[in-house]
């Protein structure tokens, strides 16, 4: 058991040993209770136990997220004028640029979309817009974002310096430094001039032609790219990652710049990027095709006139020389638009030349022009020669001359052809007349020769004697040489010879008696010369004494007399 | 690659142009001095074999100097403030102009006073004023863009000060 004492004495041991402790426990208690001094101390250390929170996991924000926006809402509602005045000036720039960034870009593709309205690309991108179901303007606007970016310069704002450029391989650029310096001075003396309220507004493009300076404004860089063309809506914010990426990368040396440029090597590769923009066609530049497409299409127009005038040219000609042509007769020339060629409807005779081989024979396409032709007999000179010409075989040694519609015929040649050739003739036609006495057949003088010496021969009777006696008798040994000589040459023209004998008496005895007798002689001849070899077709007459007159007893009057006719060969031809 | 924005300025027709267009390369034309109020060029310089390309902005001349445009003078590494041997004046308005654009842009900034026409018969720039000069610790080059003499070495000794 404890005595009061000893309880007493353990208080003061106790109080000697761990007095320091019980008073900072009670102090530590005191905090503990106390909420000022609590909020104190949890002020020290809650911005790093946000930051700690933060960085391990979003709780943090998600816990607070509802409160912060309830005391959003609350004050919003509160005081609305306030948060007005505050976003104002912001989101009123930003909406300028936005607006005037669409505009932009909507005026340039619709002055693109006129520009080509009037153009071949205009007409293949409407054709291409009807196919595709598309819009025009959709298809106008997938075809102009087209553009290059030349030259990129990094300059640092402060001084103007330049920090890195690079350009594209075929462009042609100033020294990139002054310009630099001289982009700096612009944009300064455009700061100093129209941003009299001291904003952080600043130039952010020029425009010259189809040419267009971008700058992009960093915290203390700048981008400027020049552009070719009318760059993607995206453009601009390539420009913003970009100089971000390089504000990122190059904080330091950029604060610490003193116009060493070499620590900016590596920002390079993020000017090439936006070179690398550049090529949205082939590699062309379309601006320079929009502006060159008047030209190429006038061009195109000149010369497609060109073409038609001279195609019209030639197919002028072409109906010129058909025209003039003998035997044609043009009745109408249809000139259709185009380069089509042009039609003609035409009479023609059989023996004029065709419109192709008119246009073969002047060195033209035989295509040059389409032709309908109607067939019609000519009565031009020419055209009769071709054709009296084209029924003629004429022999080698004849000739025919066709003019004034006479055919005339000369030379020699066979008998039969002469007259044939003059029923031909005249049978076409054209012809008029026809002339045949410069023709003639060489076998017919023969003929003659021998047929005269038939005739010649001279037969005389005794008194009522109806037989020949003597010298008389003899000659039909003649006349049967002479017939078989001339056979044979009537043969060889293909004609028939045929012997006609007439018998004659003197005045003694009564008609009647002179009629018998003198028929009696015919046909006793041509007994005689039947069975003396002469197998021709023989006709007798007895002529009685219709000749004799008055005579009596005239032995010349007691006779016959021979007749030969040739007669054409029917069946055979000369 | 060093590069070094280098402004030169004084009072009108102290001869700034001169020295710019027969001993720098330009590519800009004059106009743009009356019209933007400055005028790029360039002027490459080796210094302890290092190339230093000099990118000047040649500034207007204006003789009312409380006026000089300072915007164009931010971010300058060095500068030139000219004056003409022939007009006491000038080298007032230089010495003033020196003055402002170091307030400017701080004292640090190396600078050098260009005292232009020195082939000038008359002269008003006595050798009591460049006495005075000296005293005042400025450092000055009489310089002749007509003859050429001391624009080189000015040139090379503002390179070299902006080298330190």
């Amino acid at each position: 058991m404890i005595s009061p004492d000893t309880a007493e004495d353990m208080k003061k041991l106790k109080k000697l040993l761990l007095q320091d402790e019980i008073d900072r426990l009670n102090k530590i208690e005191a905090q503990i209770n106390d909420p000022l001094s609590e909020t104190e101390r949890v002020s020290g250390v809650i911005a790093e136990a946000v930051i700690m929170s933060s960085n391990k996991n979003n709780k943090f924000s998600k816990a607070i997220e509802p409160v912060l926006e309830n005391s959003l809402i609350q004050n919003i509602h509160k005081q609305p004028q306030e948060y007005i005045n505050l976003l104002f000036p912001i989101i009123g720039s930003t909406i300028r640029k936005s607006i005037s960034e669409t505009l932009n870009s909507m005026l340039g593709s619709f002055s693109r979309g006129l520009e080509k309205s009037f153009s071949l690309k205009g007409l293949k991108w409407r054709i291409e817009a009807i196919r595709s179901g598309k819009s025009f303007s959709e298809v106008v606007m997938l075809h102009t974002l087209v553009y290059s970016v030349d030259q990129v310069f990094l300059i640092h704002s402060g001084t103007g310096l330049l920090l890195m450029h690079v350009e594209r391989k075929d462009t042609v650029s100033k020294d990139a430094d002054m310009v630099s310096g001289m982009l700096t001075a612009i944009q300064d003396f455009a700061k100093d001039c129209f941003n009299k309220d001291g904003g952080d507004n600043s130039l952010n493009s020029l425009k010259m032609d189809t040419y267009t300076l971008f700058i992009e404004q960093g915290p203390s860089v700048y981008i400027a790219c020049v552009t070719n063309g009318i760059p993607p809506p995206e453009f601009p914010s390539k420009l913003r990652e970009c100089i971000e990426l390089i504000m990122a990368e190059f904080r330091e040396p950029i604060a610490r710049f003193d116009g060493d440029t070499a620590p900016f090597a590596g920002a390079g590769k993020y000017l090439l990027d936006l070179l690398d923009v550049k090529f949205a066609e082939d590699g062309k530049n379309i601006s320079r095709k929009v502006k060159a497409t008047p030209v190429i299409v006038l061009s195109l127009l000149f010369m497609l006139l060109l073409c038609k005038s001279y195609s019209s040219y030639k197919m002028n000609k072409g109906v010129n020389l058909i025209k003039a042509e003998r035997g044609i007769f043009l009745v109408d020339v249809k000139k259709p638009w185009g380069f089509k060629p042009w039609h003609i409807l035409l009479y023609r005779d059989d023996f004029a030349l065709s419109a192709q081989e008119i246009l073969k024979n002047n060195g033209y396409r035989e295509d040059l022009l389409t032709v309908q032709s109607i067939p019609f007999i000519s009565y031009d000179p020419e055209i009769v020669r071709r054709r009296i010409m084209s029924k003629l075989d004429i022999p080698k040694d004849a000739a025919a001359f066709f003019d004034n519609g006479t055919l005339t015929l000369k030379g020699s040649a066979a008998i039969r052809w002469i007259t044939d050739a003059r029923q031909i003739a005249l049978a076409t036609p054209g012809i008029l007349r026809v002339d045949i006495s410069e023709i003639y057949d060489p076998r017919f003088n023969e003929l003659e020769m021998r047929i005269s010496e038939i005739e010649k021969i001279y037969i005389q009777f005794p008194h009522d004697k109806s037989y020949p006696v003597g010298q008389d008798a003899q000659k039909l040994e003649d006349v049967v040489n002479l017939l078989v000589k001339l056979e044979k040459l009537a043969k060889e023209m293909n004609l028939n010879v045929s012997l006609t004998v007439y018998g004659h008496t003197d005045l003694t005895g009564s008609i009647k008696y002179n009629y018998e007798l003198s028929q009696e002689r015919a046909k006793t001849i041509a007994y005689m010369l039947f069975a003396r070899g002469a197998h021709i077709a023989v006709s007798i007459f007895g002529m009685g004494s219709d000749y004799a007159e008055n005579s009596h007893d005239d032995p010349e009057k007691r006779r016959i007399e021979l007749k030969v006719t040739l007669l054409p060969n029917a069946e055979k031809g000369y | 690659m060093i590069n070094k924005k280098v402004c030169i300025m004084g009072a009108f027709s102290v001869g700034k142009t001169s020295l710019v267009e027969r001993y720098v390369h330009s590519i800009f034309s004059d106009s743009y001095l009356s019209t933007v109020g400055v005028k790029i060029s360039k002027k490459d310089i080796m210094v302890n074999n290092i190339e230093i390309a000099m990118v000047l902005w040649d500034m207007e001349g204006k003789d009312d100097f409380s006026d000089i445009n300072m915007t164009y003078l931010r971010g300058a590494m060095g500068f030139f403030a000219v004056a003409d041997f022939t007009r006491k004046e000038t080298l007032d308005a230089a010495l003033q102009i020196r003055k402002r654009a170091t307030e400017l842009i701080g004292k640090s900034v190396p600078n050098i006073l260009l005292l232009n026409k020195e082939d000038a018969a008359i002269r008003e720039i006595t050798d009591a004023h460049l006495a005075e000069l000296t005293d005042s610790g400025i450092q000055f080059f009489l310089t002749s863009a007509k003859t050429g003499k001391n624009v080189e070495s000015a040139f090379i000794s503002l390179a070299d000060q902006m080298m330190l």
